[in-house]
């Protein structure tokens, strides 16, 4: 059987690849929810997400000018994100068992 | 089906912080009983593949997109708690980091797609392979129709909660919502199993849906 270890590592990267290369070639076209909003012409009624700091806005990295690295980075930086506060989340917790 | 600022009422939006926070604190609780260090490691993975996975947008119907939720494949990898917190994760880095959902919302998302989605999936699985034989086909089909099911109650929910919100009428939008999401749930179905049965094949051990028994 393939090493747990390789297998993690394997679907990381494969899962920071797809964040990278193929994010930026993703569907434009509304969400389910998008769509209905439309098409029941409550859309409007969205604010602007501007109350919200958010760095990567609309998964958009700043300071590049070419449109695919603009979210190919952002993409990768998201999934680069989650996988630490997944990997910390998950320490801190078994971490907190090994203390008792 | 990030909601935005603005579509909810200041109720909706209070009572999913507060249903999702406790749902929250309860994961933690339930995940301190279970001692298994190894969970770190694939809770990171998890998270990074639903993250990337849900920013591929597909192309369903009449110029809408759905994209895959992953609530379900993760409580399926992680058991429903640690899957609970990692979905938890992604919509928090969503929100706070790419204005995708918004911040009174997220509690609602929150509760839509982890809870109602990813736990009312879990269930349907449980239920659906408690009588069978553990037999990886089995496995696969309960996982798409559960996967499914995930994609649809999420968005029967976030349905009911703008028509409460009085941002659309029931009539129109409980239909709208859940027969779009019933299309975007076969995406669902199709990722989650072809993702289940990956791991399946090289490490059976690390799914947790099918070493632990219900609670």
């Amino acid at each position: 059987m393939m090493k747990a270890q390789h297998f993690f590592l394997i679907a990381l990267l494969l899962s920071l690849a797809i964040a990278f290369f193929l994010s930026p070639f993703a569907s434009g076209d509304p969400d389910g929810l998008e769509k209905v909003a439309q098409d029941q012409d409550f859309i409007a009624q969205a604010e602007d997400a501007a109350n919200i700091p958010a760095p990567l806005r609309y998964y958009e990295a700043p300071l590049f000018q070419n449109p695919l690295l603009r979210v190919g980075i952002a993409g990768l930086l998201g999934a680069a994100a989650v996988y630490c506060l997944g990997l910390g989340a998950g320490r801190l917790i078994s971490r907190s068992l090994g203390d008792k | 089906m990030h909601i935005p600022d603005g579509f909810l009422s200041w109720e909706i939006c209070s009572a999913g912080y507060l249903v999702s926070a406790a749902a929250t604190v309860y994961a933690v609780k339930q995940l301190k009983k279970e001692s298994d260090e190894k969970i770190a490691p694939l809770m990171g993975v998890t998270a990074a593949f639903i993250f990337a996975a849900q920013m591929m947008n597909f192309p369903v119907m009449g110029g809408a997109s759905g994209h895959f939720l992953g609530a379900l494949l993760a409580m399926l990898m992680l058991g429903p708690w640690a899957g609970l917190l990692v979905i938890n994760l992604v919509l928090i880095v969503q929100c706070l980091g790419f204005a995708d959902g918004g911040l009174t919302a997220l509690g609602a998302n929150t509760f839509n797609m982890g809870i109602a989605g990813g736990l009312a999936g879990y269930l349907v699985f449980k239920l659906l392979t408690a009588f069978l034989p553990q037999k990886r086909s089995i496995t696969l089909i309960a996982g798409s129709i559960a996967a499914w099911f995930s994609v649809f109650a999420a968005s029967a929910f976030c349905a009911v909660e703008l028509a409460v919100s009085g941002t659309a009428a029931f009539r129109i939008v409980f239909p709208a919502m859940t027969i779009i999401h019933s299309l975007i749930g076969i995406g669902e179905a199709l990722i989650t199993t072809a993702v289940l049965g990956m791991a399946l094949n090289y490490r059976p051990d690390i799914v947790k849906a099918l070493t632990v028994r219900i609670r």
